[in-house]
């Protein structure tokens, strides 16, 4: 379990966050991050949400970025070393490719998956591993997800209520 | 036919100031303008020649691409996973003004 404590955060000169009450991310739940563009939904994930996963021994992060190509040509070029003939288009191949990684590794460890404007939250059915999923999008809601809200006062101040 | 290419999965190519896109775009000082009062209209956000790109959140950095393409010369435009990262009210604005750009467009993927 991850909990990020209430208080207001300076994410950059000119845009804060505030968290109004502790927000917990329950291994077993999903969470959807909803608010408008500009909203900081991405700020929370980059500034407050992987600092405190970073570095945890007990558990894995799959963090799939908005507007990935960056992602993508780093996972091409691992994947030319590690699984020569594995291709990467997009994002589909990206989740395929991540997957198939953590399905490799014997252990049972729980996963973060954080997916920033994902296209595609299929995860594979023979996934076993415990998982919290967390995720924003503008397109689709996942029915038992919780919702984490983005309510922006002003330009330069976003107050989140779980 | 050619067409000027804008991808919402990949919506800015350089990597500093707005300037630098305008550059590219190849806009001329009253469109700058009108770029600039339309985005602070859609997103709430103002911005100006000298903002920095990494300020900009994702769907933010969308409806500037969107922008610098209408705005610019191209009189053909083809928008590929343009609502993908937009929120409704900002998908609606901007389709709207592709509706009203007089250009020729084609939106691609748009889900």
């Amino acid at each position: 379990m991850i909990t990020l404590p209430a208080g207001t955060r300076d994410i950059w000169p000119g845009f804060s966050l505030s968290i109004d009450q502790p927000l917990v991310f329950q291994i077993g739940e999903s969470y959807f991050l909803k608010g408008a563009n500009g909203s900081g939904k991405s700020s929370l994930i980059h500034h407050i949400l992987l600092p405190e996963l970073r570095g945890r021994k007990e558990l894995y992060v799959l963090c799939l970025q908005q507007q990935m190509h960056l992602q993508i040509y780093a996972l091409r070029a691992q994947a030319a070393i590690f699984q020569p003939g594995f291709a990467i288009r997009g994002e589909e191949d990206v989740w395929r490719y991540l997957w198939q990684d953590l399905a490799a590794r014997r252990d049972n460890l729980p996963v973060y998956v954080i997916a920033d404007e994902a296209c595609s939250l299929d995860i594979p059915k023979d996934i076993q591993r415990p998982i919290c999923l967390i995720y924003s999008s503008h397109r689709y809601q996942l029915e038992k997800a919780h919702i984490v809200e983005f309510v922006q006062l002003s330009p330069q101040k976003t107050v989140i209520y779980a | 036919m050619s067409y000027l290419i804008a991808d919402g999965q990949h919506p800015l190519v350089c990597a500093d100031a707005v300037r630098d896109e305008i550059i590219l775009y190849n806009l001329g000082v009253e469109e700058e303008v009108l770029l600039f009062a339309k985005f602070e209209r859609i997103t709430a956000k103002k911005i100006d020649a000298e903002s920095k790109l990494e300020a900009l959140s994702g769907g933010q950095k969308v409806v500037l691409m969107a922008l610098l393409a209408l705005f610019s010369p191209a009189p053909r435009i083809e928008f590929l996973h343009l609502s993908h990262s937009l929120d409704d009210d900002k998908a609606t604005q901007i389709l709207d003004m592709i509706k009203q750009s007089g250009k020729e467009i084609l939106l691609k993927d748009l889900s």
